[in-house]
């Protein structure tokens, strides 16, 4: 009983209040239990006739009797029947809507009749809800045919179980579940499972001699049984636990996200490209993934130093832990910020991939992931504008010089892979045939030239030391022959946030807004970061600001106004004593390595940076 | 840009020394602008966002160099201010590719002439001005160069592999004598010693513990070290002193400060004593640090808190002044100025 029980007690004139909490309590239950039983009994001996009722719209549920059935039902799920009548409705569907007397079985309500007087009568519940209450909420009595056993397998498989990543997308969770009109249905049958136990001891109690209470308890049974069947263990979990949270989404997710991340993960199954980034092979002797991963929580260093290609020490495991509880950006690819070229791509790549809730090249090469992403939307939306890294010959027929957009490695978008823009050259210049005919790429280290197998074919030598994701050294090798008839002309500007006016439409910051839809809010202070955090639930938010003050640990300043431009992506919020700090993944940092930064460091990056800016703009900008 | 008033002149709204609320830095120009400003005040060099570096002084102006519109230039000069250097970078806010090299410019103070030095990042003058180091993280390579004999020409390279966005500290003893902070494979900071005689470098001081970062500078006849946990691993703060000479493998050294909690450091030498960042709480959970900037004088060890509640992270040296970035401001830590001389002083050279 909860918050409506609570009311009741307070608004119950006759109580004493001499007495303690609990015999009040009783009282209460024992006064409103004569009071219904009283009016039950007055009207259930009443003549009525439904064709008395001048409008079935006029019919409303009796004040006394609702608040019977609140103070008796379970908060939770009187909680979940709120929003409108026809909720109502589909709460007394249920066996959760109770009375004085148990099960909800008698609706009294009030109705005007044809003389225009206003009357008082009961109905049975299934009674009341076929003869008044469909005809004022006709989808509610469709609704509750999906939740017929013979419907409810195929209903099931709609229900979308997710496991949140972080406590608001859990409290968003609970909170859409309250908000759908199915979940009292969902809740009504897990309900009856929780009390499948219950029903199987009380029949092994029960004589069958109780021929009538044994069969209908049987048929229960069974029935709650074949329900149950029906779900996994991994719904059934989820809707049980949405079902009894409903009404304290905080403390259960609170209590949730308490446990480590890593140890979560491993007791819920679930292996991130986070987890893989932290632990990744070779491990030793004693040691396999998840001892790996279940050291994470004991040894708080051992996540300082697990990647050459981005900005290091990381945080600790348990700060990363916090991070990636609280994280919600898409992450399930490797990456590799230094060996991107550019700071710019990473983010942007980053944020497109999120955008698009992943991209369709998913490589094990960390540098195609974060430029592949950039490129290809270069080329769906932007006309091929933007990704100035492009592989040239001069065309001597058409005396002009031709380009191919490239990456620097392959892809599954043959347009931009690296060895397919080699081939298209070589076929123009050499007359390769690309039908029979590919070229492969290798590193230095695996040319041998003195091998007969790099004397014929077609080889692009990479020299690693000097290849990134927007240039690279590299030979091309035809039949053991040098082919140097090319140039990699690599110029990329991207603009995320405008720089000036004219071209303020070309920044990308613009572009996600035109072509994605993306709505893009100003975020000035923690209220308005809160709120859309909260709101949103793929919200992300993107910023550029000075590293020295962002990252004062790492970055020092040496000279006046010095800023070491830094792009990042916040995509949590942490509290702790009224200070906030935000998970923070700069473009220098790995995707699997945010960290939490102070708000207070944040907000200073980013005025630091506004001064240097050719626009002073504020660049803090919330995306969804 | 005519009208704008060139000389710029410091106004100190209160004392330098109250304790606890430093005079904010107020200039007659938008402080945005302002790269360096002399300890006499009669120069000051400023930048535009047309990408051009100008010098200020005597009511006139002069440029000094011209780029690409947004190009952002850096100032910094030594206590001997004899000259100042000037790292340029094109295209800040379109092309931010990981390695890139920015050119450095060098110039006589007051000087209309900029003498390009080469490519790098994080360049500093040493020994009176009478040499630059520079770092290319391309290469992962200091250049140590003399000014006056242009033959006078060094490079390190560095063995850090695990940090691509590391930049080392380096200080130069005598244009022999050379050190620099490096980092090895299991995330250890190290400032070692290098002699042009001699091909073996050697260990100055070793970081205690993977992570943390070193912060170096030279006063006197003595190092100073300090080392600044980067992690909340439980692991504390210290700076010590070395004796450059007569200090056998640089095995004896002072104590001059320790703590618990992490300190940020961002430390700098400044007249006799010792300025950084201090941690005075922190909120682990969330990474938080109360931070104020502090001094230790060298002679005793003396602590003094310079700021309360202020939680400032950065301290930089310019001319007479230590100065601290709050928000749209700078604050004036420490330092006297005499930048307030209006007089006319002799042309540009």
């Amino acid at each position: 009983m909860g918050v409506f029980s609570a009311l009741i007690i307070c608004l119950h004139s006759s109580l004493s209040y001499s007495n303690g909490v609990f015999s009040e309590f009783e009282s209460l239950n024992e006064s409103l239990k004569i009071s219904y039983e009283k009016s039950l009994n007055k009207l259930i001996n009443k003549d009525f006739d439904i064709s008395d009722i001048a409008d079935m719209k006029s019919v409303k549920l009796d004040y006394d009797f609702i608040n019977v059935v609140n103070f008796y039902s379970a908060s939770r799920y009187i909680l979940l029947s709120t929003y409108d009548k026809c909720s109502v409705y589909d709460f007394f569907a249920t066996n959760l809507a109770k009375s004085a007397n148990g099960d909800l079985k008698y609706v009294i309500f009030n109705y005007i009749n044809k003389k225009s007087e206003t009357k008082k009568h009961v109905l049975r519940k299934d009674v009341f809800l076929k003869q008044i209450a469909y005809k004022q909420c006709p989808k509610s009595q469709k609704l509750r045919r999906y939740f017929q056993l013979k419907n409810f397998k195929s209903f099931l498989k709609t229900v979308k179980i997710t496991i949140p990543k972080s406590y608001p997308e859990c409290i968003q969770d609970i909170n859409d579940f309250k908000n759908k009109p199915t979940s009292i249905f969902l809740c009504s049958i897990i309900e009856d499972i929780r009390k499948a136990p219950k029903y199987s001891l009380r029949l092994r109690n029960l004589s069958k001699l109780k021929n009538r209470e044994y069969s209908v308890l049987e048929q229960k049974l069974k029935k709650t049984l074949k329900y149950k069947s029906l779900f996994n263990k991994k719904s059934l979990q989820y809707i049980q636990n949405m079902c009894l949270q409903v009404a304290a989404p905080r403390n259960y997710c609170r209590n949730y996200f308490k446990v480590n991340y890593w140890t979560k993960m491993l007791k819920d199954n679930i292996i991130t490209s986070s987890m893989n980034h932290h632990c990744s092979p070779p491990f030793d002797k004693s040691s396999n993934f998840k001892e790996c991963i279940k050291s994470l929580s004991r040894e708080n260093s051992k996540c300082l130093f697990s990647d050459p290609y981005s900005l290091q020490p990381q945080p600790v495991c348990s700060q990363l832990a916090t991070s990636l509880m609280n994280s919600r950006l898409f992450t399930e690819y490797k990456d590799c910020p230094s060996k991107s070229g550019s700071q710019l791509v990473t983010q942007t790549s980053r944020i497109i991939s999120h955008i698009n809730n992943g991209f369709n090249e998913n490589s094990d090469n960390c540098s195609i992931n974060s430029t592949y992403p950039t490129a290809k939307y270069d080329k769906d939306f932007l006309d091929s504008t933007v990704w100035n890294v492009k592989l040239c010959y001069d065309d001597k027929i058409k005396r002009k010089e031709v380009c191919y957009q490239t990456l620097m490695g392959d892809t599954k978008d043959a347009d931009l892979s690296l060895s397919k823009n080699v081939e298209r050259v070589l076929s123009r210049l050499r007359g390769f045939n690309r039908k029979s005919n590919s070229c492969k790429i290798i590193k230095e280290s695996q040319y041998k030239p003195s091998l007969l197998e790099f004397r014929t074919g077609c080889y692009i030598v990479k020299n690693q030391k000097k290849c990134d994701g927007v240039n690279c050294d590299f030979k091309v090798i035809l039949g053991d022959i040098e082919f140097k008839d090319f140039k990699l002309k690599s110029n990329l500007s991207i603009d995320i946030f405008p720089k000036n006016f004219k071209d303020e439409n070309k920044s990308f910051f613009k572009l996600f807004e035109r072509y994605q839809q993306k709505k893009l809010k100003l975020v000035r202070n923690i209220s308005t970061l809160k709120r859309v955090f909260s709101n949103h639930k793929k919200a992300i938010f993107i910023g550029s600001g000075c590293a020295e003050k962002l990252l004062p640990s790492f970055f020092t300043i040496n000279s006046m106004n010095q800023c070491t431009i830094s792009h990042y992506i916040v995509d949590g919020i942490v509290e702790e004593d009224k200070k906030y700090s935000l998970n923070v993944r700069t473009s220098m940092d790995n995707i699997h390595a945010p960290r939490l930064i102070p708000w207070k460091y944040v907000y200073e990056s980013l005025v630091q940076y506004q001064k240097v800016h050719p626009l002073n703009m504020w660049s803090f900008y919330a995306l969804y | 840009m005519l009208f704008i008033k060139i000389f710029i002149t410091i106004l100190i709204t209160q004392p330098l020394y109250s304790q606890d609320s430093p005079a904010k830095l107020a200039t007659k120009q938008a402080i945005e602008n302002i790269r360096y400003i002399t300890k006499d005040g009669k120069f000051t060099y400023y930048h535009n966002q047309s990408g051009q570096l100008l010098l200020s002084s005597n009511y006139s102006f002069h440029i000094l160099d011209k780029d690409k519109r947004n190009t952002q230039y850096f100032v910094s000069a030594s206590r001997a201010e004899k000259k100042v250097v000037i790292e340029k970078i094109e295209s800040p806010h379109s092309n931010l590719n990981n390695n890139k090299l920015n050119s450095i410019f060098i110039s006589d103070l007051g000087s209309k002439k900029l003498n390009l030095i080469g490519n790098g990042v994080n360049p500093k003058l040493h020994l009176e001005d009478t040499w630059i180091s520079y770092y290319n993280p391309l290469k992962k390579e200091i250049t140590l160069q003399s000014l006056i004999d242009k033959k006078l020409i060094k490079n390190i390279k560095l063995l850090n592999s695990i940090n691509p966005y590391f930049v080392p500290a380096v200080l130069i003893i005598s244009p022999t004598d050379f050190m620099y902070t490096d980092i090895n494979k299991n995330g250890h900071e190290a400032l070692l010693s290098l002699s042009s005689g001699s091909k073996s470098i050697k260990p100055v001081y070793k970081s205690r513990f993977a992570g943390s970062r070193i912060n170096t500078c030279k006063m006197n006849d003595k190092i100073i070290v300090g080392e600044f946990p980067n992690t909340y691993l439980k692991r504390t703060t210290q700076i010590v002193s070395i004796e450059i000479y007569n200090n056998e493998n640089y095995k004896n050294f002072n104590l001059i400060y320790s703590s618990e909690l992490p300190d940020i450091g961002n430390m700098k030498c400044f007249n006799k004593s010792i300025y950084f960042i201090k941690t005075y709480n922190t909120l682990e959970k969330i990474n938080f640090r109360q931070t104020d900037v502090v001094k230790v004088e060298l002679k005793d060890s003396k602590l003094s808190r310079l700021t309360r509640n202020k939680n400032l992270t950065q301290l930089f040296v310019m001319a007479n002044s230590v100065l601290s970035p709050s928000g749209k401001d700078f604050l004036v830590i420490e330092g006297k100025s005499t930048i307030q001389d209006d007089s006319i002083i002799q042309d540009i050279k």
